[in-house]
């Protein structure tokens, strides 16, 4: 495994690489970092990707964003554009959750000709549900509104995890999000609330997998389903016992992802003849 | 479900019908499907004289289907609630809350789910009310009606059980009494109240118990205290009953879902937010619930 700290968009960036393969792109979610990827990196790798965890600015060991810390997820997408590019990822898949799910499909949208597939996890293009959340965080985003922060992302990550997942990982996972800076972590809600790409996603041009879990609080499969609709030739898959973070959550994740990214290659290679 | 109620349920035998000690908040008690043909429906309107032709003729609804009366599923729970053994000890109802929130079409067929939600023993002892929440969905899994209904049932004995049955005595003040003695042994809910000076309320429909909290004290509880409550955290009977008696202690879920309302300093419920999960922790364990995952 490789460690980097690479200048992308102004940026001092910790980015971990491991095999050799295809290029993979793997994106955390709302204020974690890279190390949600921890156990999926080493056995992708093994099974012949060449996979890239990046921490998104203001996020793990990167540096803050050059303009504070970020709202518009375009701002991450475009910052993940950056990244492939620099590290020459020819033809990537790109693979992200929640958050990262959502600046997946905005890859999916802005260069889905470039990309060998997507797969967005715990997260749609955007919906009208979002759009009430902004002026509360607004107000999260000042420490004396914030109360608890700790014990509520604990907590909140708790109730978010499914029902499959052993209690003592779960405890894990929770005890792991509490790491967040709340800034970062409420200004990517923000980006999450305000993303929107609903009605460009009829335009995606790469073989894309959408993902939810039945125990996922935070999304409606329905919505996801939805989005999954407007995306020419999509996949939805409904993880049952599986809640906001099926790469944490799930045991075996990179063999489950090698499935999902071999179907992909092979609708890429359909679509083509 | 109680095995007491759920012989009761099964056998229907004399006598076996469930009385007022039967009944435990946090039963839960399903059974088959009731179909509203156009007969019952016709029936219905003729015996309440409601012959509207939204009921009795089609074409009147979006989807063409005459309407099946609201107060006739709402009549139909009270038949299943007899035909279920459950009626027999049952001595008058008390109240009746409805909510129709989908239309029910003629030939629907509807499922009744009860769940207990107080029990509270009469002052003469000879019987006790006896809460239930009913949930109402159609063929389609679909909820159509909601609703709260309580009865007074006759008890089997006329002794004093209320000690032994407290910890289901929500939200009652010998309750919340019973729980703060509890809160005062409880190391989780000194360690988050350590800093603060408040009163932090529960309220259950439309009442409200409160806990007056010093320091990592309990200093009182009960239905008042001189400033009033910091914060109240309120939902419906039947969400306090699933919390408190279900298998885990799931409060953040449901805050997620919506299902609790905070009145007051939403600031100081926020800081208290282990805090409270630590009351609903020690709530749980009064109230017997087991733990698991």
């Amino acid at each position: 495994m490789k460690a980097d700290y690479l200048d992308v968009g102004g940026t001092r960036s910790f980015v971990l690489t491991e095999g050799e393969g295809r290029p993979v792109l793997c994106l955390h979610t709302a204020g974690q970092s890279g190390v949600q990827w921890r156990d999926v990196q080493p056995r992708l790798a093994a099974l012949g990707y060449r996979v890239v965890v990046p921490d998104l600015p203001g996020h793990g060991r990167s540096e803050p964003a050059a303009g504070g810390p970020v709202r518009d997820l375009g701002v991450y997408a475009q910052w993940c554009e950056e990244l492939m590019d620099t590290l020459g990822m020819d033809r990537p898949f790109v693979v992200g959750c929640s958050i990262g799910g959502a600046i997946t499909l905005q890859l999916a949208v802005r260069r889905g000709d470039r990309l060998a597939g997507a797969v967005a996890m715990a997260a749609h293009g955007g919906s009208a549900s979002g759009a009430g959340m902004v002026r509360g965080l607004e107000r999260e985003l000042v420490d004396a509104a914030a109360p608890s922060r700790s014990d509520r992302t604990y907590l909140g990550t708790l109730a978010v995890v499914g029902r499959r997942v052993p209690a003592q990982r779960a405890e894990l996972i929770a005890r792991m999000h509490r790491r967040e800076d709340p800034e970062i972590s409420t200004s990517d809600l923000i980006g999450w609330a305000t993303h929107d790409v609903l009605d460009r996603l009829d335009g995606v041009a790469c073989p894309t997998h959408l993902v939810v879990g039945d125990d996922d609080l935070w999304l409606d499969p329905r919505e996801v389903r939805a989005a999954a609709d407007r995306i020419p030739d999509a996949r939805y898959t409904l993880l049952e016992g599986i809640g906001h973070y099926p790469m944490e959550e799930l045991d075996g994740f990179a063999d489950v992802l090698d499935g999902w990214l071999t179907d992909l290659a092979a609708d890429r290679d359909r679509s083509v003849a | 479900m109680s095995s007491s109620l759920a012989e009761a349920v099964t056998t229907q035998a004399p006598g076996g019908a469930p009385y007022f000690e039967d009944f435990e908040v946090g039963q839960v008690v399903t059974g088959p499907a009731r179909t509203f043909s156009a007969d019952v429906v016709a029936a219905f309107a003729e015996l309440s004289g409601d012959r509207a032709a939204l009921h009795t003729e089609p074409g009147h609804t979006a989807d063409g289907r005459p309407l099946v009366h609201g107060p006739l599923a709402l009549a139909g729970f009270f038949g299943w609630h007899h035909e279920r053994g459950l009626s027999d000890h049952v001595e008058a109802a008390f109240d009746t809350h409805w909510d129709y929130l989908a239309p029910i079409f003629v030939g629907d067929a509807v499922t009744y789910e009860m769940t207990v939600t107080r029990t509270r023993r009469t002052s003469s002892l000879a019987g006790g009310v006896v809460g239930r929440h009913v949930v109402v969905r159609n063929q389609d899994g679909e909820v159509v009606q909601v609703g709260r209904t309580s009865a007074l049932v006759t008890a089997r004995e006329a002794v004093d059980d209320r000690a032994a049955r407290l910890g289901r005595a929500f939200p009652s003040t010998a309750w919340a009494r019973g729980l703060a003695a509890r809160l005062g042994d409880s190391a989780a809910f000194a360690r988050e109240t350590g800093t603060w000076d408040g009163t932090l309320g529960l309220r259950f429909g439309a009442d409200a118990v409160l806990f007056r909290v010093y320091r990592g004290r309990v200093l009182e509880a009960g239905t008042r205290t001189p400033d009033g409550p910091t914060f109240v955290v309120s939902a419906p009977d039947a969400v306090w009953a699933r919390l408190l008696t279900g298998p885990v202690n799931d409060f953040t879920k449901r805050t997620m879902r919506d299902e609790f309302e905070v009145e007051g300093s939403a600031y100081e419920y926020l800081r208290l937010t282990a805090a409270v999960v630590a009351l609903v922790d020690e709530a749980r364990s009064f109230a017997g619930a087991e733990e698991g995952r």
